[in-house]
């Protein structure tokens, strides 16, 4: 009987009810990244014990027919699942700052990001919780749902320098940022509206030819600014080439 | 070499190539984001199982073709 209570109580904890079940600040029920992440796991354990199982174990046991299915299961079924349980986390875990931070050359931007005291954009719309969460992803995502083929090559380059430690510092955003990330919430707000510089140069705004950190800024450190981030004992790592 | 010994030896490395892939998957999986876990799970995991699903159709098509059940 005890141990059906706590498996009950457990069992409302991991579905997320009640929600009084959790800490402040922390979400509650199970996050979406972690439920294809355990999707995964299961999938690609089950899926390399089902391949041992089947071909080098019991294959000589079993119908071939039933041999046959088992593989497809094996090699087709189950590693699709861990493969969209791999690619959903990933999708749902870069959405996050944490993710951002992981690499070490991002680290400048994001402790700025999250200096009190600090005047760039980027702090002040993450400390006036004007971007409550995923703040790199809500202002870097302008390449659609998933990404382009040109988003993709360009993050398997940045992956590519970051771990052949083949990157320069300071390193510089080679694009241009796109007006759309800042009007897509400011746009059509009274505060907007309300300055009188803003409706004329509307047009071109919404074109690109005038960038709104150009009076707005600068929505980072500077690469002079960061250079005494990038000299400290925790930012070592990311040395000047 | 026999045909059914060849295809059996193809068979099984698509088999490797498929557990190779899913342990690559299951480190990212367990390690989480980071840097060698996306290069090993992702960049890696991924073109070992699309390789081990394409040889296993491969092999499987070539063994119904040579039994003339295609």
């Amino acid at each position: 009987m005890m141990m059906k209570r706590l498996l009950f109580a457990w069992l409302l904890m991991v579905l997320g009810w009640p929600e009084g079940a959790w800490a402040q600040g922390q979400s509650p029920g199970i996050a979406a990244a972690e439920l294809f992440r355990w999707m995964g796991i299961f999938a690609a354990v089950l899926g390399i014990g089902w391949l041992v199982l089947n071909h080098w174990v019991l294959r000589n046991r079993l119908p071939r027919a039933f041999y046959h299915w088992a593989m497809l299961l094996g090699l087709f079924a189950l590693p699709a699942l861990a493969l969209m349980g791999a690619v959903e986390f990933m999708f749902e875990e870069t959405k996050t700052v944490a993710s951002c931070n992981t690499c070490h050359v991002m680290a400048p931007f994001v402790e700025d990001m999250q200096d009190p005291h600090s005047a760039t954009l980027a702090a002040r719309h993450f400390r006036n919780k004007w971007i409550p969460e995923k703040q790199c992803y809500a202002c870097h995502t302008t390449y659609g749902l998933h990404g382009t083929l040109a988003a993709k090559r360009d993050g398997f380059r940045h992956w590519l320098l970051y771990v052949t430690r083949s990157w320069n510092e300071p390193i510089r955003y080679a694009g241009a940022f796109p007006n759309v990330s800042c009007l897509a919430c400011h746009d059509g707000t009274s505060a907007f509206q309300g300055v009188p510089a803003h409706g004329a140069l509307l047009t071109d705004l919404r074109s690109d030819r005038v960038a709104c950190t150009s009076c707005h800024g600068p929505p980072h450190p500077t690469p002079l600014e960061r250079f005494p981030l990038l000299s400290s004992g925790l930012l070592r790592q990311a040395t000047v080439k | 070499m026999t045909i059914e010994a060849k295809t059996d030896r193809l068979l099984s490395a698509a088999i490797v190539l498929a557990i190779a892939g899913l342990v690559c998957l299951l480190a990212f999986l367990l390690r989480g984001f980071t840097a060698w876990s996306v290069g090993i799970g992702i960049f890696l995991g991924v073109p070992l199982l699309l390789s081990a699903f394409v040889l296993y159709v491969l092999v499987v098509v070539r063994d119904l073709r040579r039994r003339g059940a295609l």
